[in-house]
């Protein structure tokens, strides 16, 4: 990994339009402006991880299983929706 | 082609019915291609089953049954691609079954867009804070 020490108010550049900013440094907090593209997703990486871990959890075997959860929402939905 | 499913044992694809996922599902970045199965006692969900690997499926629910105001958080460039498809393109969200009692969660955060007129789908991730990853549905 490449490490860069940078102070308040300087940037970095990646490939010819990727800039980052130090914006702000508060304690263990910094702040990072980043202009990119529009066409480039940015994320927080914790976003990231729950999205993975729900797609994870998320897995179903059996056909039984949500046709029992399809009746339960078929429920809801008339009561509740 | 064939292909064997956990949840539906041997079926036949044809290669039309094939939804392309470029950059995978996110966690699953591997899996390219996908099928999508109406079953109709699993209505209103669908099965979102992947082609690569056999006992890859999960459920997905279109989201605007449960969360009306749904595409009202989506930035306005996801919403403009969305209109811009009109009736060929389809918007689910991952649902995760939580025991036997019914109770499940709806992943509001990292919507699935598929685009039937070039057979694409993709899992987009939301930023606002009001889109959790589980969406309670008891």
């Amino acid at each position: 990994m490449l490490v860069l020490t940078r102070k308040l108010g300087e940037n970095i550049v990646i490939g010819d339009n990727i800039s980052i900013k130090v914006i702000n440094i508060d304690n263990n907090k910094v702040q990072l402006g980043i202009q990119a593209p529009a066409s480039l997703t940015i994320y927080r990486l914790e976003l990231i991880d729950r999205v993975r871990e729900q797609n994870q959890s998320a897995v179903v075997f059996h056909r039984t299983d949500l046709i029992q959860a399809a009746r339960h929402l078929k429920n809801l939905l008339n009561v509740r929706f | 082609m064939k292909v064997v499913t956990r949840q539906f044992g041997e079926l036949e694809v044809s290669e039309e019915n094939i939804i392309h996922f470029p950059q995978g599902i996110i966690g699953f970045e591997d899996y390219k291609k996908f099928i999508i199965i109406n079953d109709e006692d699993s209505e209103p969900f669908r099965w979102l089953i992947s082609l690569d690997k056999e006992e890859f499926g999960f459920p997905v629910l279109n989201p605007l049954l449960v969360k009306k105001e749904y595409l009202e958080h989506f930035p306005p460039k996801l919403s403009k691609e969305l209109n811009s498809k009109e009736t060929l393109a389809d918007l689910f969200c991952v649902v995760t079954l939580k025991g036997e009692d019914g109770k499940m969660t709806v992943n509001l955060k990292g919507p699935i867009i598929i685009d039937y007129s070039v057979k694409e789908g993709k899992q987009v991730i939301l930023t606002p804070e009001e889109l959790p990853v589980s969406y309670a549905i008891n």
